[in-house]
């Protein structure tokens, strides 16, 4: 055949092809599909709060014809400011998620076989009664355990009267308690604290990747920019920590450092500052108690921290044991202490360690030491908000469940939660008959997954309440349909670094989905059914919000989300005593709520020098008298604490410049020390959204896949190749990734991605909770991730 | 100058196709025929007259048609709107007995769409009546002469030389985003 | 006649992802899946490239947003045998989705591969479809797709404007991924009016576009991360 005869014939298959194929292709294309927008196309845009996390950024949602196309960030929300992470972008699918439970479930196979047959929702409610009634008419309230994600806000504030109301003290938060328990140590009792950083310049951040993880990257995104944009001196970040990750990339330092070192770089700061004399002696003289040493009348001396750290943590030291280099220590903590409104945040990386509390006071010794608490651009107290807070019916007779062998509850720690699996197990001190799992999903993501999903296998009766079926509802004997956070009504309290009090608005955008029902909703109609009194006089849980609104209302603070220029122009007013008034009554309150969004103080904290410390006792520590106290009252206990941390006990431990990092440095042994990588996109239920999980790893050049991350040359060591498969060992799991090589890790470190590894149709990935070690930060109880030890090595 | 290149780009492309890559030749029938409306020709629910509406008892077209000067799309009246009217019967014709008998059984009305554009195409009622100043029958024909409903579009298959020539006739733009997003 | 142009601040920038999911909300971009993803085949109008340089201790990571450049020398027009991607009066690189045929020359054309071919009709189901943005039409399978600086909303603009009669002002143009940036990031306007943001951050001396030397003049700017690096270009 010739060539021409060879193309000729090749057209006309072309050709006949393309006859065949020309129906298929348009059925295909989806083009000539009659779109749902038969209507006007009318659009509207409704003002709410993202519920994809507990970060509270406003969102703007376009609706066309009714039905909602698009969350746009809400400008004026004082928050976000029009900003919004991608997985508040991409919530939409939560909507039609096809994991999204459709009408209320009763476990129909065997506990965890993920049978369920559909059950109406008056049978689903009446079950629930029932069985709670039950517990109550036999005089055991304290049997129902309720484990709830938030603790904040009217709604948090339902659930709570809800158990008191019931009797039961077995209401437990999901909410990191790190930073109060961290607080009571060195300021007395348990407080939240807020930074002042809009008004601050520097912000060094421990082991905080602040532009991903946290609260609210949005915020942080945001304040970068404002920081950027200022006239005169420009606002900076500071990133210690041992992963370059986007936010170490793109603050505008980035300080490499040994895992789980932080305290001890702190400590080294300390040094310098108190050596350099760069300290604000009139601030830690009069608000700072255990600096210089002390004499009692016997004539015993006391070390004061001054002493300690000159004594123990000389530069070159600590530049060896953390690897940051003796100028950049040096650089360090020069820029910090002369740089006006510098402050240092302790993140996860920190807290998350088996000492944690004791890096984070290190950190906010640095707080402490250059007069940053309560002043400008520094530490304060946290938000306060014009909520009036019922008192709540006298305690139950019976103690927590986990109480008899709680070793870290009292500073206010959340040990309570992670011993919970063994006291159902061993059911003492008493069983516990019911469980309610109000949006949270501890046998994902607790570090004792497994023996969480032992414990709820033995209690008696499970109630999940999730919106999407996930690893702990899949346990459940009843399974509740929630609504997305596009459907219901709330008074979120931003969880965010913004150092104003926030209170946003959640509405319905669209009618519940479903037989969806929102969860508030459903606790209050049970209190309607099981208490008489003010439980009545709400109709449903809008009603329930509005009367609490009525608080704001008639608060003499704050105003609603308004534009940059309005803001000013009131707090211009506000300093002369003036006051404008957008709204005449409760009605008008609420429908301008609905419209800007939500309510905030925008006036500034108050200066005061009398109460500079955001703590009950109105001092800074630098020796602990909250722990003194605990050691006068039983050392043993104390020290079994601080034995658990690796820490010297005969109650040395209360003095802050005596905390000593461990000796054995990471990385020296073939075991490299565990780094969980936090990214934007696995937010919330980040990863279950299909696009958001292809973006996932979008700029480590990942997809759809689960990694592991080693610096070259400790690959190199281990003879490991990139793009290899390896195993990642620890002594309680093993699980196989790809590996990537990270020039921007710190050598003997381990860095995997956390919140991988989902059940549902997404799902991709390993779970790397699985594998860790149940270590725990000794008073606060989180999880300590770096003292999981891992070993890495090809596999097959 | 411009000539020459345009040559090169024929040619290179002659020999593409020569080379045999079948999905260009797919995808060319593919993309043409992208631009044809499909009207349905299913028959409408109500043998309902424009005529009787528009001549005999002087409605305007926008009474029916509610959006059609204020927005994107006109929309085909809505049960609400025919009820307006009809919730009674005005007069004595059996499409009309159908019709209030349709409305109170609350049962919605399905007329079939005429008129449809297809997806790719932007198209603003607004724009056109409201702004351009353009009446409806330089689209739609002379609605008002009918005495049963259209059963395909009046003035022709509406296409894309029908819009461009009226853009080009009346200087409006022919860039392809103009309507093409 | 306005120029439409980009100017994205990589001091401001965090690297957050959200103009690349808003983009595919706002354009109705489906998800790849694994399969396609591991093929390379998943489509982001807005991509994010990262460039590491240098050893332990010493390294610098740079991340940069990458939508279409929309350059005023385009060299993916040049190759289209049909017309289907042209560069309009005021500067926009469209893609018109129905002229298409699909030959890829485009898409190799490309030195900053901004171009998308669709290799397989979207995976979309049902229930989805209703939330779709209804001013971005799906494309079907076998054509190539980009980033279109949003140009659907121009198009609803130009009808507002109308309707007020006036001209279009800064501002009233804006694209997905410049509302939705946390970090305020970008700035998109007009570069032939000196009063606008963009045009002013173009003559910035941290303004850089990528791959200078082949003259292809883009419209969007980077500005360099400032002192940070102590250079100017890539």
């Amino acid at each position: 055949m010739e060539r021409r005869d060879f193309l000729a014939a090749l057209g006309k298959c072309t050709a006949a092809l393309t006859v065949l194929q020309f129906d298929t292709l348009l059925a295909a294309s989806g083009y000539h599909e009659d779109g749902p927008y038969s209507g006007p196309l009318l659009t509207n845009y409704i003002s709410s709060t993202c519920g994809a996390c507990p970060g509270g950024c406003g969102i703007r949602i376009r609706r066309v014809d009714g039905i909602p196309v698009g969350i746009q960030g809400n400008p004026v929300h004082p928050v976000s400011r029009g900003g919004l992470c991608p997985v508040g972008v991409a919530a939409m699918a939560l909507l039609v998620h096809p994991d999204r439970i459709r009408q209320p479930l009763m476990r129909s196979g065997p506990r965890g076989s993920g049978q369920f047959k559909p059950v109406s929702w008056e049978t689903a409610e009446q079950m629930l009664a029932d069985k709670l009634s039950e517990l109550r008419q036999s005089g055991t309230p304290e049997q129902l355990l309720l484990l709830d994600s938030r603790e904040k806000g009217p709604g948090g504030e339902m659930i709570q009267k809800f158990m008191a109301d019931f009797g039961s003290p077995n209401l437990y938060s999901m909410s990191d308690p790190s930073q109060p328990v961290c607080s009571a140590v060195w300021g007395g009792t348990p407080a939240e604290i807020s930074y002042d950083l809009e008004n601050a310049r520097l912000a060094l951040c421990f082991g905080y990747p602040v532009f991903e993880g946290g609260n609210n990257p949005v915020y942080f995104a945001g304040l970068r920019s404002r920081w950027l944009d200022a006239e005169g001196q420009k606002g900076r970040f500071i990133v210690v920590d041992p992963r370059l990750s986007a936010s170490a990339a793109k603050a505008e330092r980035w300080v490499p450092i040994e895992a789980g070192t932080h305290g001890l770089l702190a400590l080294g700061l300390a040094y310098l500052i108190v050596k350099e004399q760069l300290y604000d002696a009139r601030f830690v003289a009069e608000f700072c108690t255990g600096f210089e040493d002390e004499t009692d009348r016997q004539g015993n001396v006391t070390e004061g921290f001054k002493s300690l750290v000159l004594k123990n943590y000389y530069p070159a030291y600590v530049s060896e044991k953390t690897g940051v280099q003796l100028d950049q220590i040096i650089s360090l903590a020069r820029t910090f202490a002369t740089t006006p409104g510098a402050i240092a945040i302790p993140g996860a990386g920190v807290t998350g360690t088996v000492d944690g509390t004791y890096q984070a006071w290190a950190v906010m010794a640095l707080n402490a030491l250059t007069g940053r608490l309560g002043v400008r651009g520094g530490v304060g107290p946290a938000n306060k908000y014009p909520f009036r807070t019922e008192p709540l019916k006298e305690g139950a007779a019976m103690p927590l469940v986990s109480a008899s062998t709680e070793q870290f509850a009292y500073l206010g720690g959340r040990g309570a939660v992670e011993s919970l699996p063994e006291r159902i197990l061993a059911g003492a001190p008493y069983h516990i008959n019911l469980a309610i799992l109000n949006n949270v999903n501890p046998v994902y993501d607790s570090p004792q997954a497994n023996r969480f999903r032992q414990a709820l296998q033995a209690i008696p009766f499970s109630v999940a309440v999730t919106c999407l079926q996930n690893e702990t509802s899949l346990l459940a004997d009843l399974v509740l349909p929630e609504c997305t956070f596009l459907e219901k009504y709330d008074l979120v309290i931003p969880d965010s670094a913004f150092s104003h009090p926030v209170v946003s608005l959640t509405q319905p955008v669209i009618a519940p989905l479903f037989e969806s029902r929102q969860s508030e909703d459903v606790f209050l109609a049970l209190g309607k059914r099981l208490f008489a009194g003010d439980w009545q006089q709400w109709e449903n849980y809008r009603s329930y919000l509005m009367a609490k609104s009525r608080d704001l209302f008639q608060s003499d603070a704050g105003t609603l989300f308004s534009d940059q220029f309005t803001v000013s122009f009131e707090s211009l007013l506000a300093q002369r005593g003036w006051r404008r008034k957008e709204y005449q009554n409760l009605e008008e309150f609420w429908e301008q709520l609905k419209t800007t969004g939500g309510w905030w103080d925008p006036t500034p904290q108050q200066e005061t020098d009398t109460e500079r410390v955001p703590a009950s006792s109105g001092k800074f520590h630098f020796r602990s008298e909250s722990l003194a106290t605990r050691f006068d009252q039983s050392p043993a206990r104390l020290n079994r604490a601080l034995a658990s941390a690796g820490l010297d006990g005969n109650g040395s431990a209360q003095m802050l410049g005596a905390y000593r990092h461990p000796e054995d440095k990471p990385g020296e042994s073939d075991h490299l020390s565990l780094y969980l990588i936090e990214l934007t996109t696995l937010r919330g239920d980040g990863a279950r959204i299909e696009k958001i999980a292809d973006m996932v790893g979008y700029y480590d050049n990942v997809k759809w896949q689960c990694w592991i991350e080693l610096n070259p040359e400790t690959a190199a060591k281990l003879k490991v190749n990139p793009g290899d498969r390896v195993w990642v060992e620890s002594p309680y799991g093993r699980k196989q990734l790809p590996l990537q090589l990270n020039p921007g890790l710190v050598p003997g470190v381990a860095a995997i991605p956390a919140g991988l590894g989902r059940s549902g149709t997404f799902a991709f990935g390993e779970n790397i909770f699985d594998i860790l070690a149940p270590a725990r930060e000794c008073f606060s109880g989180v999880p300590a991730v770096a003292e999981t030890k891992v070993r890495v090595y090809a596999a097959g | 100058m411009s000539g020459s290149s345009t040559n090169i780009t024929v040619r290179a492309a002659g020999r593409f196709l020569l080379l045999g890559i079948v999905p260009l030749a797919l995808n060319l029938a593919c993309g043409r025929s992208q631009a044809v409306p499909v009207a349905s020709s299913a028959p409408q629910p109500i043998q309902f007259s424009h005529k009787i509406h528009i001549v005999d008892q002087g409605l305007d077209c926008v009474e029916c048609h509610r959006y059609v000067v204020k927005n994107r799309k006109a929309t085909l009246p809505t049960n609400e709107v025919c009820a307006g009217c009809h919730s009674e019967p005005q007069g004595s014709s059996s499409e009309e007995q159908k019709l209030v008998a349709l409305l109170s059984s609350g049962e919605e009305i399905k007329w079939q769409r005429v008129y449809v554009l297809p997806e790719h195409v932007y198209f603003s009622h607004f724009r056109h009546v409201t702004l351009g100043q353009i009446g409806c029958q330089n689209c739609h024909g002379e609605m008002k002469e009918l005495a049963a409903p259209p059963r395909k579009p009046a003035t022709g298959i509406i296409n894309m030389n029908f819009c461009i020539g009226c853009h080009k006739d009346r200087r409006a733009s022919t860039d392809c985003l103009a309507c093409h997003t | 006649m306005a120029r439409w142009g980009m100017v994205i601040d990589l001091d401001k920038c965090t690297a957050c992802g959200s103009c690349m999911a808003v983009c595919r909300e706002e354009n109705n971009i489906p998800a790849a899946g694994p399969a396609l993803a591991g093929e390379g085949r998943s489509i982001f109008w807005m991509d994010m490239l990262t460039i590491t340089e240098g050893e332990y201790p010493s390294i610098t990571k740079r991340i940069l947003p990458r939508p279409c450049f929309q350059c005023e020398n385009p060299p993916c027009t040049k190759v289209c045998p049909v017309g289907a991607t042209y560069k309009n009066d005021e500067g926009l690189v469209a893609q018109i989705y129905a002229r298409c045929i699909g030959c890829r020359y485009c898409v190799a054309g490309c030195p900053y591969s901004a171009k998308y071919f669709n290799w397989y009709p979207p995976s979309r189901r049902d229930e989805e479809k209703k939330y779709l943005n209804p001013d971005v039409s799906l494309r079907p399978k076998g054509v190539v797709e980009k980033c279109s600086f949003c140009a659907h909303r121009l198009v609803r603009v130009r009808e507002n404007l109308a309707a007020e009669n006036r001209e279009i002002a800064e501002g009233d143009y804006t694209t997905a991924c410049q509302e939705v940036c946390p970090a305020k990031a970008i700035a998109f306007g007009d570069l032939d009016n000196p009063y606008s943001a963009v045009s002013r951050l173009a003559h910035s001396v941290r303004a850089f576009t990528l791959l200078e030397d082949l003259g292809t003049r883009p419209k969007v700017f980077y500005l360099t991360e400032g002192e940070k690096h102590g250079r100017f270009k890539i």
